[in-house]
């Protein structure tokens, strides 16, 4: 039985490094430096979101942003760390080394304004809360529709981020609804 | 499909650079008096002052993890729960936390939430959050989705921070320190200054047997897609976040009575807030602005949890506090501002907007319990 | 002009700015905010690397747009802080 029968699944898409080539001049410039990690889940979220284009042009400011991943900016970390043990501090690295930025990143690299969150899980434990959450957003009128992003590290796949783009069936009625080979795929099996 | 059961706050509890109990912080608040110190650091910063509640000598994750199962007990405790009770719902936030000063601490993002978890004696797998500096206000935003949908009997919901050396040299480097006193709204504002703390509420349906310590009536948020450390300072999403929360509260603007504003005290963020309150309110409404950043110091994580609580406080008492260190206000904020002195209020409805760094922004409406 | 302050502050809008031009597509004179395109993050990044690559303190009242304005004029500034600690020391 699909328990998301409400849901539309509209776009996926799947990352597993930074492709500075997916995003515009002009938005490399905007964002400036972001770790690699925020990146890679920016061009999942790109990939998820490119098919359906010309809709979300129309709802950029309404729709939410989720992001999960017990893995942070570490590397972008590491290095405000050992700068600040000696005494300097890098503007744009600790900017970058906010855990938000795995979630806003894409929303700067997209012009999302919608509703936004960076849940610090495994996606295992993070997705369906934040699924809860942004399906919550949908049903009452807080946005149009849902990126929901997972990233994390494992051994057989190394970096992996994956993106669904959901929408409520009332906007794409027909189309294939979000199911259950979709929540474990966003999930990333357990870890 | 998502049912929309009524919220309430039930406990709240914070610990803050002025002190732990809600009265007596409080008061203190009403007084005018700021928990801002000369803080020890062994280099160059634009300004000494900063706000500590812990001993920050100590390491910083021992602190957090300590601030945070400390006061969320407080608060379940106030609520008439326990921590190891099943059917609460840990929901806990943090900004940058330990996360740069410490290389175990961010190896997962998640670990300082399960320690506290293990701290308190929780059962459940804690849901750990971290945005910006509106992390804690995202906390009890996703507790409200839980407890509104059904998903969760009961949450306690928060966040916590801790000054660590790498955030002060941050913000000296960033310019965003300010480099005399943080006067938000004041023409004089030149930037903000640091705190630490942490503040949680406890979150049931409003038909729970415990008597409720506000409503909790709307919650919402939205990303300025700008920049990495800037605001869109046209207020755009800002104002997005309050239409949202009035929407999803079933509020109209006008019955809006009070606000605690972000007021961090930066050109930026002030500008930021005028320009989203203007576009929000229109001339005949005319809520009171507050702001608690000069008393207890931007607490990063913690500010969102610690300014509800503020509102919540506001509400109950029917007085407002004077916003530490202003004397001119900018005239771009055209609300009601206490100037040197409290002002009462008989507000119903308080709202509490957070401006993450990075645009994070979010939005919780209150209202008074009966 | 100070030749050595100069193709280090192009280095340093290359490597550490993350600007995508060549360094030496980089004018003296072009804009970092018009032509380079830095914004207010860029050019407080720009001050401390400034202070940690040439030994200097960028104070507030040199942190100006007139004196950010080009590498030209940045190079001129901190020229003029070098001497200033010079003769202090």
């Amino acid at each position: 039985m699909n328990d998301h029968e409400d849901l539309i699944l509209a776009g996926c898409g799947e990352a597993d490094r930074h492709e500075p080539e997916l995003f515009d001049t002009h938005i490399r410039a905007v964002i400036r430096y972001a770790d690699p990690v925020a990146w890679t889940i920016a061009a999942a979220i790109a990939r998820a979101t490119e098919t359906n284009r010309g809709l979300l042009d129309a709802w950029r400011h309404d729709v939410a942003v989720v992001v999960v991943s017990d893995h942070g900016p570490t590397a972008t970390m590491a290095q405000v760390h050992t700068n600040a043990d000696a005494g300097f501090s890098s503007p744009l690295r600790y900017a970058a080394a906010s855990p938000g930025s795995l979630a806003g990143v894409a929303c700067i690299a997209s012009g999302f304004r919608g509703p936004t969150l960076n849940f610090a899980m495994r996606p295992c434990d993070g997705i369906p809360v934040g699924l809860l959450v942004g399906r919550a957003w949908l049903h009452r009128g807080m946005a149009r529709a849902l990126v929901l992003a997972s990233f994390a590290v494992s051994k057989d796949r190394g970096c992996c981020a994956r993106s669904l783009l959901l929408v409520p069936n009332a906007a794409l009625p027909g189309h294939a609804t979000l199911d259950a080979r979709a929540m474990e795929w966003i999930t990333q099996g357990a870890q | 499909m998502v049912t929309a059961i009524p919220v309430a706050v039930t406990g709240a509890a914070w610990h803050t650079a002025l002190g732990d109990d809600l009265e007596d912080v409080w008061q203190a608040l009403l007084e005018g008096r700021s928990g801002l110190r000369t803080v020890p650091f062994p280099g160059r910063l634009r300004n000494m002052l900063a706000a500590p509640a812990t001993d920050v000598s100590r390491p910083p994750e021992a602190r957090l993890i300590e601030m945070a199962a400390a006061t969320l007990s407080r608060a379940l405790e106030a609520a008439g729960r326990t921590p190891s009770d099943p059917g609460v719902q840990l929901v806990i936030a943090t900004s940058l936390g330990a996360y740069l000063d410490d290389a175990t601490s961010r190896a997962s993002l998640s670990a300082w939430g399960d320690a506290v978890a293990a701290t308190v004696g929780a059962v459940t797998k804690p849901i750990v959050i971290s945005t910006a500096c509106s992390s804690g206000a995202d906390a009890i935003m996703v507790a409200t989705e839980l407890v509104r949908s059904g998903a969760s009997g009961c949450c306690v919901a928060g966040g916590v921070d801790v000054l660590t050396p790498s955030k002060r040299l941050a913000h000296t480097a960033l310019g965003t320190m300010s480099p005399t006193r943080l006067r938000p709204f004041d023409i004089r504002h030149d930037g903000t200054l640091l705190g630490e703390g942490s503040a949680f509420l406890v979150i049931e349906p409003i038909t729970s047997n415990r008597q409720a310590v506000a409503k909790l009536l709307g919650a919402a948020s939205a990303n300025d897609a700008t920049g990495m450390a800037g605001a869109d300072v046209t207020g755009l999403s800002a104002a997005y976040a309050l239409k949202r929360s009035f929407l999803d509260a079933g509020l109209a603007p006008s019955e809006v009575g009070l606000v605690n504003a972000h007021g961090s005290g930066t050109l930026m963020n002030d500008t930021t807030e005028c320009q989203a309150f203007n576009r929000v309110f229109t001339a005949s409404d005319r809520p009171i602005v507050f702001a608690t950043k000069p008393n207890f110091g931007h607490t990063l994580g913690a500010t969102g949890a610690i300014e509800a609580i503020a509102v919540i406080m506001a509400l109950r008492t029917g007085t407002v506090p004077p916003i530490g260190g202003l004397e001119q206000p900018i005239p771009e904020l055209m609300l009601r501002m206490p100037v040197g002195a409290r002002i009462d209020s008989d507000a119903r409805v308080g709202v509490s907007l957070t401006l993450g760094f990075g645009g994070f922004d979010t939005s919780l409406v209150f209202g008074t319990a009966s | 002009m100070r030749e050595d302050v100069i193709a280090e502050l192009r280095k340093t809008i290359v490597d550490d700015l993350f600007v995508e031009i060549a360094e030496d597509q980089i004018g003296v004179d072009d804009g970092l905010r018009t032509v380079i395109g830095l914004d207010s993050v860029g050019f407080v990044e720009l001050r401390v690397l400034c202070e940690q690559k040439f030994s200097v303190e960028i104070n507030d009242e040199d942190y100006t747009p007139e004196n950010f304005t080009s590498i030209r004029l940045l190079s001129e500034l901190i020229d003029r802080l070098q001497s200033a600690r010079r003769l202090a020391s």
